[in-house]
């Protein structure tokens, strides 16, 4: 009976793999031509921007202070503010072509499918708190903290922000210069990270773009230029943090590298109106100016430089006339 | 005892019993379901008394076809054999009757007549060899073998499609070689009774000797087997929307696609071929563009963009250093290939041929499409080298890959932004937010890439792009060559100009003295060296700082002032009002510096549109002339930075002829203003 069962399975399942067989292969084929839907997601965030020293690859001796400038803004609310105006623009461009026949009406269709026009992008409010900022290197092992301490002197003070179409953000980190003699020299590639949590806010995390910062020794074969970097960076790092008697030392230092140093000579412009010496700082500013001209003679007028030197001689109580004729 | 009563015969005939009645459910079972009721063919078989196509598509390049027919001879029965070639305008229909063979070139050839006195015996090859030329067979020929059975003929037709003999070459390209249709007539002598036998090659068939006459057996063959089956390549999945990818460099793979081939049986999708074959896989026509995009890396190879990798077709064997052939190992009723992609721009096609075990070659078409052979990659109709979806996105689909067409903004009225449409569709690497990313560009509107060095300098850029409409790409260093041109990994057949990137720097004042500090020139942007914005020395000078880039980056694309003719009021300047005011301000401090008073002029550059970025907002002073004599009055404070270029040249708002007391600077200068009609980022002019 046992060897009955035993034929009778085996019967069984050679027909059953026979069955399956036959229907596995005469499986068709599948055939699938509808791409994938598209998933769009919207969302919204601040971009952050970082340069140090005014660069985004900047290279400093030990003992040359690092300024970490970082900027906060609503892009996408930028962007938008400009989509509907840029859009109204395409159209009657658009119109005047496929009037006179330079594209199809239907061309112009398709173009203006292309501008997105303007969206809602909401505004952002931030808190700019030092401890919401943190600042890493790439390296070969991964990421990690900078190996230097940073001070945030802009704003002087936790402050809130709020950011829009118009409305920026700005922060200041600074290391002094006697922090940087401990760097060890080679290239640091930098990045901060912008963290809010707080409740009510925007809320999140964002990154910049990295910046490359080379520690070496001088080179003896550097050119004016070079070597006045190094005293413009320590004047503009004096002047951030309010240490006036500093800075004017460090520009002083840059026109004795290049006497004829515009910057030097603004700089100097600075440190002189914050300690109060408004017609020296007046002058300081005019040689800037002068020498500006005589480098740059086709270029735009330097505008901030202007209003420095009105600003000066409004503190000094002059005041240029309000129409000027042609006789005594 | 138990044994012996398991041995017994009655239980042992159940057994039997059982085992035939599943051994015959098996047999049965196979049988149904590996011959198919439609499988079932009769093609081959009948009477003469009517006529029939017997044949299907053939190729004859790389095929073959036999068969057999059963015909009755009398006495007086004729056979006549003959090869009816034509050559269509359309080529398609192949089944036409020579009545209906108007639209054709036709041509016919007697071979040779058979008749049963002069069957030179129990069997006979009659052979005609065809040379496309020779018979100046575009589309086709049809073989006839006809019966002329008491005056009455009959036919017993066959079609030979040629693989599309045009000239001396094939629609493909490839030459035609020379190809044979031989007919091979046999008599059987003694034939009894229906037999069916094949040797692979010639189906042979016998009938039953009819009562009032002889039976004869009439076999051919066409050098090789029927092709009963056809191979088809199945439309990859997203095939509609695909584009090629390319990865980090030009070793790396970007993105694949997967092909799937079948062979089936012929005309009946779904149903199973009657025989397997190995499948041989030939990327064609491959791009070699060099690198992986218009500007990166540097010094781009020209390596094949398309390849077959055997990282991913690890069931192939891969013909060939280059990635281009390959096959499979073994028969099959499917298989698939993965194709890699090295390029953004990459094009190619794909040739897939079944290879069966005779040697016979089918040529797979497109599951879509059976009289297209190959696949292009992308998808690309136009063979353009550009995929469909891309060019339809932007109503370009008739544009050839050269094009540069685009016509927003319209500036200046020079369609194009320098970059033609298949180097649009192929794209950049620009600078995304913390790596490099890809993109193609809008090939409607003028794109202007620019490496920008200056901190928080995106404000600017933004604003010019949306007083513009000029697509703005911010790029890295090293995605642009050292001219800064953007497409230097240019293909000669779709380049349109050397188109150069701008580099706008931030700058220390230096008076060491870089003249070409700021703009040597206007644009377009082969002109401009560098845009140099000197705001180092402007701490705290906020948000100032974009309008001074979006004004310089103005100057890039070919505007300039309002006018000319503003100027300083230097120490020692003989200007009578730089003295007048000199000699006024002495009053107050005697002392006092006084080179930076800025006069504006008439139509200098703070005429015309007030709300212009070309336009200077602020001066001391602006100059009038009164009564023959020049009045100096304080221009006040600036005005508001413009977001926006004019299309104006008569002045507006401060600049307005009814501005009251007067206007400021009065219109722009003959020729000047009109920015937004004079933008121009191509640098093809100018």
């Amino acid at each position: 009976m046992k060897g009955k069962l035993i034929y009778l399975a085996f019967a069984v399942l050679l027909v059953g793999l026979v069955i399956v067989g036959i229907l596995w292969k005469r499986k068709p084929p599948p055939v699938s031509m509808k791409p994938e839907a598209e998933k769009a997601e919207l969302s919204f965030w601040p971009e952050i921007s970082l340069s140090v020293n005014n660069s985004f690859e900047t290279a400093i001796s030990p003992g040359s202070p690092l300024l970490f400038n970082i900027v906060l803004r609503n892009g996408q609310a930028i962007q938008a503010a400009g989509a509907g105006q840029a859009r109204e623009r395409l159209t009657s461009q658009l119109d005047e072509l496929a009037q006179k026949g330079e594209i199809t009406r239907e061309r112009a269709d398709i173009a203006l499918l292309q501008e997105p026009g303007p969206a809602v992008v909401p505004s952002f409010t931030i808190s700019l708190n030092p401890e919401n900022f943190s600042f890493e290197q790439n390296s070969p092992r991964g990421r990690s903290n900078v190996p230097w301490k940073l001070k945030m002197v802009e704003p002087a003070k936790s402050t809130t922000a709020t950011l829009d179409d118009r409305q920026f953000a700005h922060a200041i980190f600074v290391v002094p210069p006697e922090e940087t003699l401990a760097i060890a020299k080679g290239a640091f590639e930098v990045f901060v990270s912008f963290e809010n949590r707080t409740a009510g806010q925007w809320q999140g995390k964002i990154v910049s773009d990295t910046v490359v910062i080379s520690v070496g020794e001088e080179s003896s074969a550097q050119s004016v230029d070079e070597r006045q970097e190094k005293y413009l960076i320590l004047s503009e790092y004096y002047l951030a943090i309010k240490n006036y008697d500093q800075a004017l030392r460090a520009a002083q230092k840059a026109l004795s590298v290049d006497p004829n140093s515009i910057e030097g000579f603004i700089h100097l412009g600075y440190a002189k109106e914050n300690k109060g010496d408004f017609r020296a700082a007046l002058e300081s500013f005019d040689k800037a100016f002068v020498e500006y001209r005589r480098s740059y003679p086709k270029s735009d007028p330097p505008w901030a430089l202007m209003k420095n030197i009105s600003r000066m001689r409004e503190k000094l109580g002059i005041k240029l006339p309000d129409v000027i004729e042609e006789k005594d | 005892m138990r044994k012996h009563a398991f041995c017994s015969e009655k239980r042992f005939l159940i057994l039997r019993i059982v085992l035939a009645l599943t051994a015959s459910l098996l047999l049965g079972l196979s049988f149904i379901l590996s011959k198919p009721s439609d499988q079932k063919d009769d093609r081959w078989q009948g009477t003469l008394n009517y006529q029939r196509t017997v044949g299907r598509q053939l190729d004859l390049s790389n095929s073959s076809y036999s068969g057999t027919s059963r015909i009755n001879i009398s006495d007086s029965a004729t056979l006549n054999c003959q090869l009816v070639y034509y050559r269509s305008s359309d080529g398609i229909d192949y089944y036409a009757l020579d009545s209906l063979m108007a639209p054709y070139t036709v041509g016919r050839k007697e071979i040779q007549t058979l008749t049963p006195k002069n069957l030179p015996g129990p069997s006979t090859t009659i052979t005609y060899t065809a040379n496309c030329t020779d018979l100046l067979i575009k589309d086709g020929v049809r073989v006839y073998l006809s019966i002329d059975r008491k005056n009455k003929v009959y036919y017993l037709s066959c079609d030979i499609i040629s693989p599309w003999c045009d000239g001396i070459q094939a629609r493909d390209g490839n030459p035609i070689s020379r190809w044979t249709a031989q007919i091979n007539g046999s008599l059987d002598a003694s034939p009894s009774g229906y037999q069916g036998r094949t040797d692979g090659r010639t189906v042979v068939g016998s009938l039953t000797r009819p009562e009032n006459g002889g039976s004869a057996l009439w076999s051919w063959s066409f050098s090789g087997v029927a092709i009963d089956m056809e191979a088809v390549i199945e439309m990859p999945k997203s095939y509609e929307s695909w584009r090629p990818e390319a990865g980090r460099d030009e070793t790396t793979r970007g993105n694949d696609l997967d092909v799937k081939v079948r062979v089936q049986k012929k005309g009946e999708p779904g149903k199973p071929s009657p025989r397997k074959a190995k499948f041989k896989f030939e990327l064609v026509d491959v791009s070699k563009e060099k690198g992986t995009c218009l500007n990166w890396p540097a010094k781009g190879k020209d390596s094949y963009d398309l390849k077959i990798e055997p990282k991913l077709n690890g069931h192939l064997k891969i013909n060939g250093p280059n990635g281009l052939v390959a096959e499979s190992n073994k028969d099959l009723e499917r298989s698939s290939v993965r194709i890699s992609c090295f390029d953004w721009g990459a094009y190619g096609k794909l040739k897939v041929t079944a290879l069966l075990d005779d040697g016979t070659e089918i040529p797979a078409q497109l599951e879509k499409d059976s009289l297209k052979k190959e696949l292009t990659l992308p998808q690309d109709e136009n063979e353009n080298q550009i995929a469909d979806w891309w060019e339809k996105k932007y109503g370009m689909s008739d544009e050839p890959p050269d094009s540069d067409d685009d016509f927003y903004p319209v500036g200046d009225f020079h369609r194009g932004d320098g970059l033609s449409l298949y180097e649009e569709y192929r794209g950049f690497m620009v600078k995304g937010q913390g790596k490099a990313v890809h993109i193609s560009t809008n090939p409607d509107k003028k794109d202007l890439f620019i490496l920008n060095e200056v901190p928080d300098g995106k404000a600017g850029i933004d604003l010019f792009h949306n007083a513009t409409g000029i697509e703005t790409h911010e790029i890295q260093k090293d995605q642009m060559d050292a001219s800064r041109v953007i497409n230097f990994n240019l293909n000669p057949q779709t380049f349109v100009v050397f188109q150069h990137a701008l580099r706008m720097k931030a700058t220390r004042c230096s008076s060491q003295g870089r003249q070409w500090g700021g703009l040597s020139s206007l644009g377009p942007p082969k002109n401009v060296d560098m845009v140099e914005i000197r705001a180092k020395y402007e701490l705290y000078y906020g948000d100032g700082k974009k309008y001074t880039i979006a004004h310089e980056l103005g100057h890039a694309v070919c505007l300039d002032h309002h006018g000319d003719g503003n100027y300083f009021c230097a120490t020692g300047d003989k200007n009578p009002g730089c003295y007048y005011l000199r000699k006024q301000l002495a009053k107050q401090d005697p002392g006092i510096k006084m080179n930076d008073i800025y006069i504006a002029v008439q139509q200098g550059e703070n005429s015309g549109v007030e709300d212009c970025l070309m336009r200077y907002v602020w001066a001391h002073y602006f100059a009038r002339t009164e009564n023959g004599t020049t009045v100096y009055y304080s221009y006040g404070d600036p005005e508001k930075f413009s977001s926006s270029f004019c299309t104006e040249s008569l002045g507006t708002g401060v600049n307005a002829r009814n501005h009251k007391p007067f206007p400021k600077a009065g219109d722009a200068q003959a020729g000047r203003g009109i920015c937004f009609n004079k933008l121009c980022v191509n640098d093809n002019y100018h």
